[in-house]
């Protein structure tokens, strides 16, 4: 069963857009690609991590995660697929909303492989701290609420928080270097090239392209 | 065509209650049946159980305990007067003990959770939709109703069973005093009569009452906070809507609770 699975997930592709515009108000004209397991695309785009989770809708336009629409899954099925997706959420957008208020920031990191079955409590607080580590964030994820936590230290636990699951597929990353430590940029960009070596797709999404040469990244894709 | 169009404005408040219980029996069920599911329990999800226990019951235990020693006092002298007068004093126990636990403490703690919880959960689903914290949630493939809606509604029924009970035998030591103080009958005798008259449909009511009106209260607030949908100027329109369901919900399930007991 679990084999059936994988060829599925490595042959169908992870994400595929046709002719999406994300909402009535997009200048862009309408996105169509298809994205493979380990593939990297750039999008010079508005926010879409919601419209792409099946949260918002798109205002035209197909979108299809590992080959099927969210609407044509039942409730268990979205729920366990979206625990395979995380993003990024852009801080600078007003339509997204990177932290739950009356939790932790840690709390909030946790908060998705706290639902997830296959990961133990304590294997979850294990790989947050060694993500964190990696990052920087020497005294861990702040156990501190968002609204007082620094803008520096949250950008690095939103990075944490998007390698947590542990049966990742796709990553998007909305604008992830706004308000970013420089210092701690190329450990990011470390920790966005080994999971596409590991097979998963990642999304970036900005409204204005990165110098990814600079970054040492190369999308396959550039919108 | 007018006598039609006259027809259309209750129809349309008909179908939106009829769709709106529906919705609030699905989640109730929903919760009820994820309740008994331990992998529904989470880590997250039993520190909010934990939370809305503290808040919920525990924080409000001195007001509780406070309004059952006024209210206890009160009906313990009105009782014992009229009781007195009719000759019927040896009924004092019976009746004070129907009154405070079949219908007094469920409906106060109730009241109580009303004021204390029912506001606060509607506002802090609502201010979450609004602010898009429940899209951030959901888009984590976190269920709503396990994370949200579940530790809030179980957490409201066993603070309700525990203020009613507060409620209950704060109000039978206070009537005690006031019965000693005014009626000369001592503690020992007053409890005895109080003790020697309870029967399974007291608990029955107690316990039932108020734990299915405060589970209701959850599922209610939670379906009115998280039903909001534009800017935060609707969040206390959908507190208000909370708290007059919620106290429907109270008045409902006590005339259930009521013509079941008698009947």
């Amino acid at each position: 069963m679990g084999m059936n699975k994988d060829r599925k997930t490595a042959k169908t592709p992870v994400v595929e857009f046709s002719e999406v515009v994300l909402d009535f108000q997009s200048a862009s004209s309408p996105l169509s690609f298809v994205l493979h397991q380990g593939e990297f695309a750039f999008l010079k785009a508005e926010a879409l991590a919601l419209v792409a989770l099946g949260i918002r809708q798109a205002y035209a336009g197909e979108i299809r995660i590992f080959g099927e629409t969210w609407e044509s899954r039942t409730v268990r099925s979205v729920e366990g697929d979206r625990r395979r997706i995380s993003y990024v959420a852009d801080s600078d957008s007003e339509t997204t909303t990177e932290w739950v208020g009356n939790l932790d920031v840690d709390e909030n990191v946790l908060l998705g492989s706290l639902f997830d079955r296959g990961i133990g409590s304590k294997a979850a607080v294990a790989k947050m701290e060694k993500l964190a580590a990696r990052l920087g964030l020497d005294k861990g994820v702040p156990s501190t609420r968002p609204d007082s936590t620094s803008g520096a230290d949250l950008v690095r636990s939103q990075w944490v928080r998007a390698f947590m699951p542990d049966d990742l597929a796709l990553v998007i990353l909305e604008n992830p270097l706004e308000g970013a430590p420089r210092k701690f940029i190329p450990d990011f960009i470390d920790m966005v090239r080994e999971s596409l070596s590991n097979g998963v797709a990642v999304i970036w999404v900005s409204g204005e392209r990165p110098d990814f040469d600079k970054l040492g990244l190369i999308p396959e894709f550039d919108f | 065509m007018s006598r039609l169009a006259a027809f259309s404005g209750p129809g349309r408040w008909l179908s939106e209650m009829v769709r709106k219980n529906y919705y609030l029996a699905a989640i109730s069920v929903e919760c009820l049946f994820s309740a008994f599911r331990s992998r529904s329990w989470a880590q997250p999800v039993r520190q909010r159980l934990v939370r809305q226990i503290l808040f919920g019951g525990v924080e409000a235990i001195p007001f509780t305990m406070f309004s059952g020693a006024i209210f206890g006092v009160v009906l313990a002298i009105n009782s014992f007067k009229w009781l007195e007068f009719t000759g019927r004093i040896d009924f004092l126990g019976p009746a004070l003990s129907l009154l405070l636990i079949r219908e007094a403490a469920p409906f106060f703690s109730s009241v109580i959770i009303i004021a204390a919880s029912a506001s606060a959960i509607t506002t802090e689903m609502a201010t979450m939709r609004v602010k898009g914290e429940i899209d951030l949630i959901e888009s984590q493939g976190i269920n709503l109703i396990q994370f949200l809606v579940m530790p809030r509604a179980v957490g409201l029924a066993i603070a309700g069973v525990g203020l009613a009970t507060s409620f209950v035998a704060s109000a039978f030591m206070a009537s005690a005093v006031g019965i000693a103080w005014i009626g000369s009958i001592p503690p020992g005798p007053f409890f005895d009569s109080i003790f020697s008259s309870l029967g399974l449909a007291d608990f029955v009511n107690l316990i039932g009452r108020s734990a299915i009106t405060a589970f209701l209260m959850g599922g209610i607030c939670c379906f009115e906070g998280l039903s909001v949908r534009g800017s935060s100027t609707v969040v206390p329109q959908a507190v208000t809507r909370g708290m007059l369901r919620s106290i429907a919900a109270t008045l409902v399930i006590s005339a259930i609770f009521g013509i079941l007991t008698y009947m």
